[in-house]
């Protein structure tokens, strides 16, 4: 017996730490691996709504989300690899083509 | 229901059934490297350990003995944390993961309905113990064979689940113990000769053996990513490469070999079934080993991805199909 | 950084308010969300990608642990098979090929106000965000009974290919897609002899 607010308080906290990390960090595979943590903190609030309504409906949308959160490392890092490959580098801030 | 595995029901029996299965994974372990050297000697006409005990049998303690007396040596450009994790990392899913099986018709831990589902998971976390070991160490031969190893458990993970997937249409449950249940009129194995060969398959390659022991090419790579390891840190990746030896055979002999179930006429329990095939299998992986020469890491990963997924995929959809029409 | 405080302020209302501490449930769930915690942390402050990553991993499998104390028996194997095992494994196979530069300057040594802006974005967003999370299940609490088998294959399995069909194919689309992507976004152009290396 977790009370709701518990669970959803754990899930926000997640999410903020993953949101603090996108918007600090210059490594973009640390980047990703926050948004990662986004995506993964939504999960848990998913899964706690399941939970808390005796209902399967949000077990099946994280279960969605789980793939989707695949599919876009996938993509992802394919973009950091052809970046790294073009640039030689994996900081945000070093990729400045678009600028000069 | 789930909870069970938090708080069963008597903490007494947990601990004691934990600590028996530690003592077996040991034992298998030091089992399994006299009879690999016993094997390897006679495929090369040689007589193998002789020494320690009838037939060597002692050699493994020695052995360990051995391990266990030496230094422990840490070279001092390793990324600490990371150096002194993995063996542990490797060795916990491991122990985890043998604690699924039923070895008798009433000798099981605790029957989860993911079971399958759990052991691949188990096997996916033993990866990380391998790339940190062989980023960890800081050394080229360490990461090459971590990062070959990586790449093969990952190409090989595709076929394995996807054989056991008939299985699981067959038996419509992905508990250890239902599948054999399933299997008292007929092993499957018999409907299902492609997923097991597949399966073996791709199990070998798993665990990393000859010959698809790319990760640790001698000739290539000194020892790949345990180079820098040495005494009990080593002995723990050697008991968990054969500790993971068994779980593919335990998985293959539960889901294809009938697990604990032999002729009901034969006066024999279960559990003498159960590890009969399992050792049985690894007599037979052994016996590849030391017949076939290595493959070339090209070969390897043309192999997985052209030739036994594909035929996993087929395999499976012809099953779906067949079960949809005579069922 | 404030909105740490601010969230422990409300964490511990929270939990005077719940007096349940004799639950091993209760126990399971922070020890799981502690570690979780721990593992977000380390991920957005290590400076080595590897260590990041591995921290990563700790808390995925620390929320698939949440799943199952949440009785999602089901989606707590699939996070750590699929999560722990095949999204963190090619994140560390890509930082094992691609970085082999030792850490970033951590903090705000670069771009200080931007940073600085954002944080404060990050904390106004995560107070409000705790303050709804917070007070939204008042009252209630996840310990309500459940029919039998509740989020287990079946029952899941079930629901997904009912309800979420659609979805579902969508999504097997989706991953498609992403392959393909992959594949095409790092393939090196034809270059001579020059063939990709997956």
């Amino acid at each position: 017996m977790v009370p709701t607010s518990q669970v959803l308080g754990l899930a926000a906290l997640l999410f903020c730490i993953g949101l603090a990390g996108v918007i600090v960090r210059r490594n973009l595979l640390i980047v990703m691996m926050s948004v990662e943590l986004m995506l993964n903190a939504a999960n848990l609030a998913l899964v706690g709504f399941a939970r808390v309504r005796g209902d399967l409906e949000g077990q099946g949308l994280a279960f969605l989300i789980v793939a989707l959160a695949a599919a876009e490392a996938a993509v992802g890092l394919a973009i950091v690899v052809s970046v790294f490959r073009s640039r030689r580098t994996v900081y945000a801030d070093e990729v400045t083509l678009l600028r000069r | 229901m789930t909870l069970h595995v938090l708080w069963p029901n008597t903490a007494l029996m947990t601990v004691l059934a934990g600590a028996v299965l530690m003592a077996y994974v040991a034992f298998n372990g030091m089992l399994l490297v006299w009879l690999e050297r016993k094997v390897s000697a006679r495929f090369q006409r040689r007589l193998g350990p002789t020494e320690v005990g009838w037939a060597g049998l002692l050699q493994s303690a020695a052995d360990v003995i051995k391990l266990l007396a030496k230094q422990l040596i840490t070279p001092r450009h390793v990324d600490r944390p990371l150096y002194h994790l993995a063996p542990v990392l490797v060795f916990v899913p491991v122990l985890a993961g043998i604690s699924l099986f039923p070895f008798d018709r009433h000798l099981q831990l605790h029957d989860f309905n993911i079971g399958l589902v759990l052991l691949f998971a188990l096997a996916g976390l033993g990866f990380l113990g391998i790339f940190m070991a062989g980023w960890g160490s800081n050394n080229k031969y360490a990461l090459l064979g971590a990062m070959r190893a990586v790449a093969q458990n990952i190409a090989y993970e595709i076929p394995l689940i996807l054989a056991t997937l008939p299985v699981v249409l067959l038996a419509r449950t992905m508990s250890l113990r239902e599948v054999v249940e399933a299997q008292h009129q007929l092993w499957f194995i018999v409907q299902q000769p492609v997923a097991f060969a597949i399966y073996f398959i791709a199990a070998v390659a798993e665990t990393n053996r000859a010959p698809f022991d790319i990760p640790e090419a001698e000739s290539e790579l000194v020892a790949g990513f345990h180079t820098e390891y040495s005494g009990m840190r080593f002995a723990f990746f050697f008991l968990a490469e054969y500790t993971n030896m068994t779980i593919v055979c335990m998985i293959a002999a539960t889901l294809f070999l009938g697990g604990y179930i032999g002729p009901s006429w034969l006066p024999v329990p279960g559990w003498v079934w159960f590890f009969g095939k399992v050792y049985l299998l690894l007599l037979v992986m052994m016996w590849l080993r030391w017949t076939f020469p290595r493959l070339r890491f090209d070969q390897l990963m043309s192999f997985a991805w052209g030739v036994l997924i594909p035929l996993a995929i087929v395999n499976l959809l012809l099953t779906a199909v067949a079960i949809k029409v005579w069922r | 950084m404030s909105s740490a405080l601010m969230s422990s302020a409300l964490m511990s209302s929270a939990l005077m308010s719940s007096a349940m501490w004799s639950n091993p449930v209760q126990w399971a769930f922070w020890l799981l969300g502690g570690l979780a915690l721990l593992g977000a942390l380390g991920t957005v402050t290590r400076r080595s990608p590897v260590q990041a990553a591995l921290f990563l991993v700790l808390t995925l499998v620390a929320t698939g642990g949440l799943f199952l104390v949440l009785h999602a028996s089901f989606l707590a194997a699939m996070q750590v098979l699929v999560y722990a095992g095949a999204v963190m494994v090619l994140f560390l196979f890509v930082v094992m090929s691609v970085s082999h530069t030792e850490g970033e300057t951590l903090g705000l040594a670069q771009g200080t106000v931007g940073k600085l802006i954002g944080l404060a974005a990050v904390g106004v967003l995560g107070h409000q965000l705790l303050r709804v999370c917070l007070t939204v299940g008042d009252g209630t609490s996840v310990g309500a009974a459940l029919p039998g088998g509740f989020g287990d294959v079946r029952s899941l399995g079930r629901w997904i290919f009912s309800r979420y069909l659609l979805p579902f194919e969508a999504i097997s689309v989706l991953l498609l897609v992403a392959i393909v992507a992959a594949v095409a976004i790092t393939r090196r152009p034809p270059r001579g002899r020059a063939e990709g290396e997956g």
